[in-house]
C-alpha cells in the first residue's frame, strides 16, 4: 500500500520538519512504554488457581487473559523496539525515557485516557480497548459496541479508593504544535512524514544513521514467541515496521479474523460480562491499589519491595539504552562487542521474566498496611545519580562508553544487595514461605546474572 | 591386555517432564505466558524429569491425550531397559534387568515424583528454546520391580557442595548436550511415530473439540465440575493454536548427551561376576549416551532413547 496514495485526510495533522519527526517518535516511545506497563501492571495483579476467591473454571479463564495480555505487551516491546531502530536509522540516539504514572497525557484528552497503574478490572479492559480502537471506519463490520467504551468523564472508582489529580504531561509534539488524537493517527503522520508524502525539503534523506549499528542486524528475538523485529535503514523497512505496528495494534489492514491488540482486548471484556453474568461476585485480581505510591502504600515490607522493583526496572531500562546505543553485532571484532553481547544477553529473558515479572507478582501479594488494598509496583524510573544530569532530550542518560562495564555491574550489584536486604527482611517479618522462596530464588538469578555478565566483558 | 568389553544396557521410552517454558519464570508454578500449564486440576510445574512416574502423579497430571492415540497405544509411560549385551550378544547374567525402570534420581538418592530438573532459568544457566539443560546430579539408577535381586546405579555429581546456578558454565559443558539440527530428527520421528507434526496437534485439536462436546457426560463420570472441565479443554485448545510453530517444533527436535559417569563408585547388584567370572569394573568411567526429543508441550511427556556401558575389569 501506498501511504501517499490516497493522499492523507486534510484534517489530519502534518509533520513538516526532521525535528517534529524526531519528536513524534519520541513521543510513540513514551507511548509504547506507557501502554506496555499498563498492561503488564494489570496483568500481574490477575489470581492463578488456588489463589483465593477464584474458581477452578474462572481461574482458566483468567489465565488466558493473563497470557493474551502479556503477549500484548510483548508486541508493544517489539514496537518500542522498532521506533527505537527508526531512530537510529535516521542517525538519532534511541529513546528509552516516559513521565512516571499515573498521568494524563494531552494525547487522548478527547478520550480521557489516562495512563493509570490498574487492577484488571473492567474499567481497565475499557480502557485497553480504547488505546487499541482504530478510527471508525476500520471498525465496520467488526460488530464492535462502542457505546461499552468508558464514558468521556472518568467515572467513580469501583473499589472506592480515592485518585490523586492527575499529572497533566503535554507530549513533545503537541509543543510543537501537532496534536495527534489516537495512536493510529500518530503513526499514519509518521509513515506520511517518513514517505515525505507532502514533499517538504527538512524530510529528503531521512536515513543516515550506520545500518551495521544497528540492532537485530544478525540478532532475532525467537520468531515462535510473535515478535518480530527487524532493522529500519530505509524507507522501505520504515513502512513494514508501522504497517506492523498499525496491523498488530489496531488492526490496521488486517484479515477479519486476525488478533490484534484491539480484537483481543474487546473479546476479554466480552469474556468478563459473561463471567461476571455466571458469578456476579466475580474477581479476577487481587485488590491492588490504583496508582500504587509511597502514599497509599504503607507497610514497610512493601515499601521496600517496591524500591528493589524500580531500581531493577530502571536498571532493566538502562541496559535497553545501552543495546540500542551502542549495539555491534557478532560480527563486529570491536571491543565493545562484548558489552553488548552482554547486555543483550542479560536485558530480555533474565532481567524481565527472572527479576521483574516475579518481583512485581510477589508485591501485588502483599499488603499495602492502608485499607483492604494490596501493595504494586509503582513502575519510577530512578535515574542513577551518579550519571550526568537529565536533559530535555536525554532524560536517562548513560556514562561514556569505556565507563560502561563498570555501570551496569555497580547497577547489579545494587539489585544483589536490594534482594539480599528483602530477603533477610522477609525472614525477620515473617513473610509467607512462598515470598521467602521466590526471593532466595531471585537473589541466586541475580547473582548468577552478574557472574555471567563479567564472563561476557571479558570474555 | 585391558579388556574393553561392556555391558551395553539399551533403554527408552515416554518420560514425563512438566516444564515451565519462556517467558514464564521459571519457579511459575501454574505456568501462564509459556507454552507448558498446569490445567487447575493439576499439582505445580515441578520440572522434574520423571522417567517413570507414579500412577498417582499420572493420573493427577496425564491429560487425556484423545482417542487416536489411545487406540494406537502410542502412549506407553516409562523409560525401560530394551537390551543388556556384550558385544551385541544378550548377555545372561543381566537378563533379569530387561524390561526394568531407568531412573534419574535426585541429589538425595529418592525414588518417587522427583529427580533432576531440567534447569534453565531463561538463559541465565541454560535454555528450553533449544532443550539446552545441564543434567546435575546425574544419577542413573536402573532396576526391575519384578528381580529386586539386580540393582545398576551410578552417580555423578558436578560439585557436591555447590548448585549449578553458582557454577561456571566450563564445569557443566559435557551435560548441556549436542545442540539440536535445525531440521526434526528422523529418529525421534520414528521414535514416536510422527512424521507430520502440523496433523498431529491438528488431530490433537479435534480430539479436544469432541471430549469439549463431552464434557458433561465426564462431569458426571467423574465428579469434576463441568465449567472447570470445559475452561481446561479451551485452555488446552488455546495453547496449541496460538503457540502453533513452537509447540510443534518441539516434537521433531532431539538433543543428545554423551559423557562418562566418573567420579564415584557404581553400585552393581546381582550381576557382579558374570559369564566366566568377569566382573563389572565399578571404578572405571562408564560412558552414557542419551537423548531426549519428541516434546510434546500439551501432554508435557516426551521420548528418551540411550544406551549405558558398564565395563568389564
Amino acid at each position: 500500500m501506498d501511504p501517499c496514495n490516497p493522499p492523507p485526510p486534510q484534517d489530519a495533522p502534518v509533520i513538516e520538519t526532521r525535528r517534529q519527526l524526531v519528536s513524534a517518535l519520541q513521543d510513540a516511545s513514551e507511548l509504547e512504554q506507557l501502554l506496555m506497563i499498563c498492561y503488564l501492571h494489570a496483568a500481574i495483579t490477575l489470581k492463578k488457581a488456588n489463589e483465593p476467591g477464584i474458581s477452578p473454571a474462572e481461574a482458566e479463564i483468567v489465565r488466558r487473559w493473563e497470557a493474551k495480555t502479556m503477549m500484548v505487551a510483548r508486541q508493544e516491546m517489539e514496537h518500542l523496539g522498532l521506533v527505537n531502530n527508526l531512530l537510529i536509522g535516521m542517525g538519532e540516539a534511541p529513546y528509552f525515557y516516559r513521565p512516571d504514572f499515573p498521568l494524563q497525557s494531552d494525547f487522548f484528552d478527547h478520550l480521557d485516557l489516562p495512563f493509570r497503574l490498574e487492577r484488571y478490572n473492567k474499567r481497565a479492559v475499557r480502557r485497553f480497548v480504547k488505546f487499541e480502537k482504530p478510527d471508525d471506519r476500520h471498525l465496520e463490520g467488526t460488530g464492535f459496541d462502542l457505546s461499552e467504551l468508558e464514558p468521556k468523564r472518568t467515572q467513580p472508582m469501583l473499589t472506592g479508593e480515592p485518585e490523586e489529580p492527575l499529572a497533566l504531561v503535554p507530549p513533545r509534539s503537541l509543543r510543537q504544535g501537532i496534536d495527534f488524537q489516537s495512536v493510529q493517527q500518530l503513526y499514519q503522520a509518521i509513515q506520511v512524514a517518513i514517505n515525505n508524502c507532502h514533499g517538504y525539503d527538512d524530510l529528503k534523506n531521512l536515513f543516515r544513521g550506520t545500518p551495521s549499528r544497528e540492532p537485530y542486524q544478525d540478532f532475532q528475538f525467537n520468531f515462535e514467541m510473535n515478535i518480530f523485529t527487524f532493522p529500519v535503514t530505509s524507507v522501505p523497512t520504515a513502512n513494514a515496521a508501522i504497517n506492523l505496528i498499525l496491523k498488530q495494534g489496531e488492526g490496521i489492514d488486517a484479515q477479519p479474523a486476525f488478533s490484534s491488540h484491539f480484537h483481543i482486548f474487546a473479546e476479554i471484556l466480552e469474556e468478563f460480562k459473561a463471567a461476571n453474568q455466571n458469578n456476579p461476585d466475580f474477581e479476577p485480581a487481587w485488590n491492588v491499589v490504583l496508582n500504587p505510591s509511597k502514599e497509599n502504600v504503607t507497610d514497610p515490607f512493601a515499601l521496600e519491595a517496591m524500591d528493589f522493583f524500580n531500581d531493577s526496572y530502571t536498571t532493566m531500562v538502562y541496559m535497553l539504552l545501552g543495546f540500542y546505543a551502542y549495539f555491534s553485532p557478532v560480527s563486529c571484532d570491536q571491543s565493545f562487542r562484548n558489552v553488548s553481547t552482554a547486555l543483550q544477553e542479560t536485558a530480555f529473558a533474565p532481567m524481565m521474566t527472572m527479576i521483574l515479572r516475579p518481583l512485581g507478582e510477589i508485591i501485588t501479594r502483599l499488603p499495602s498496611g492502608k485499607g483492604p488494598y494490596f501493595a504494586g509496583p509503582n513502575w519510577d524510573l530512578v535515574p542513577d545519580k551518579d550519571q550526568p544530569e537529565p536533559t530535555e532530550e536525554s532524560p536517562l542518560r548513560l556514562p561514556p562508553e569505556k565507563e560502561l562495564p563498570d555501570f551496569f555491574l555497580k547497577r547489579i550489584g545494587l539489585m544483589e544487595r536490594q534482594g539480599d536486604r528483602l530477603r533477610e527482611m522477609s525472614k525477620k517479618l515473617g513473610q509467607p514461605p512462598d515470598v521467602h522462596k521466590r526471593l532466595d530464588f531471585m537473589c541466586e538469578n541475580i547473582s548468577r546474572m552478574n557472574a555471567n555478565f563479567r564472563r561476557f566483558i571479558t570474555s | 591386555m585391558k579388556n574393553w568389553e561392556t555391558l551395553d544396557i539399551a533403554f527408552e521410552g515416554y518420560f514425563m517432564c512438566r516444564l515451565t517454558t519462556d517467558p514464564d519464570p521459571t519457579d511459575e508454578k501454574r505456568g501462564v505466558s509459556g507454552y507448558t500449564l498446569a490445567l487447575a486440576s493439576e499439582t505445580d510445574l515441578d520440572n522434574y524429569i520423571l522417567l517413570n512416574p507414579s500412577e498417582e502423579y499420572l493420573k493427577k497430571n496425564l491429560r487425556k491425550p484423545g482417542p487416536r492415540l489411545i487406540e494406537q497405544n502410542k502412549l506407553s509411560l516409562g523409560v525401560k531397559v530394551k537390551s543388556a549385551t556384550v558385544n551385541g550378544a544378550s548377555y545372561a547374567p543381566a537378563q533379569n534387568l530387561v524390561g526394568g525402570m531407568v531412573n534419574l534420581l535426585d541429589r538425595d538418592f529418592r525414588t518417587g515424583d522427583v529427580g533432576p530438573m531440567f534447569e534453565g532459568r531463561n538463559d541465565i544457566v541454560a535454555s528450553d528454546d533449544n532443550v539446552e539443560f545441564p543434567i546435575d546430579p546425574f544419577i542413573i539408577d536402573i532396576r526391575n520391580p519384578d528381580h529386586p535381586d539386580q540393582h545398576i546405579q551410578r552417580k555423578d555429581v558436578l560439585s557436591r557442595d555447590i548448585p549449578l546456578w553458582k557454577l561456571p558454565p566450563d564445569v557443566y559443558q559435557d551435560r548441556l548436550g549436542v545442540p539440536p539440527a535445525a531440521e526434526p530428527s528422523l529418529e525421534v520421528m520414528e521414535a514416536i511415530g510422527v512424521y507430520d507434526f502440523f496433523e498431529y496437534f491438528n488431530d490433537r485439536a479435534k480430539d479436544i473439540e469432541g471430549l469439549l462436546k463431552n464434557v458433561e457426560q465426564e462431569a458426571a463420570e467423574t465428579g469434576m465440575d463441568k465449567r472447570a472441565l470445559e475452561e481446561m479443554y479451551k485452555t488446552r485448545l488455546y495453547v496449541i493454536e496460538f503457540f502453533g510453530q513452537r509447540i510443534r517444533s518441539r516434537l521433531g527436535m532431539q538433543r543428545i548427551w554423551n559423557f562418562h559417569i566418573e567420579g564415584s563408585k557404581g553400585l552393581v547388584e546381582g550381576i557382579e561376576a558374570g559369564e566366566n567370572g568377569r566382573r563389572l569394573d565399578l571404578e572405571a568411567p562408564w560412558p552414557v549416551t542419551f537423548w531426549f526429543g519428541g516434546y510434546d508441550g500439551d501432554l508435557m511427556i516426551g521420548y528418551m532413547r540411550g544406551a549405558l556401558q558398564v565395563p568389564f575389569e
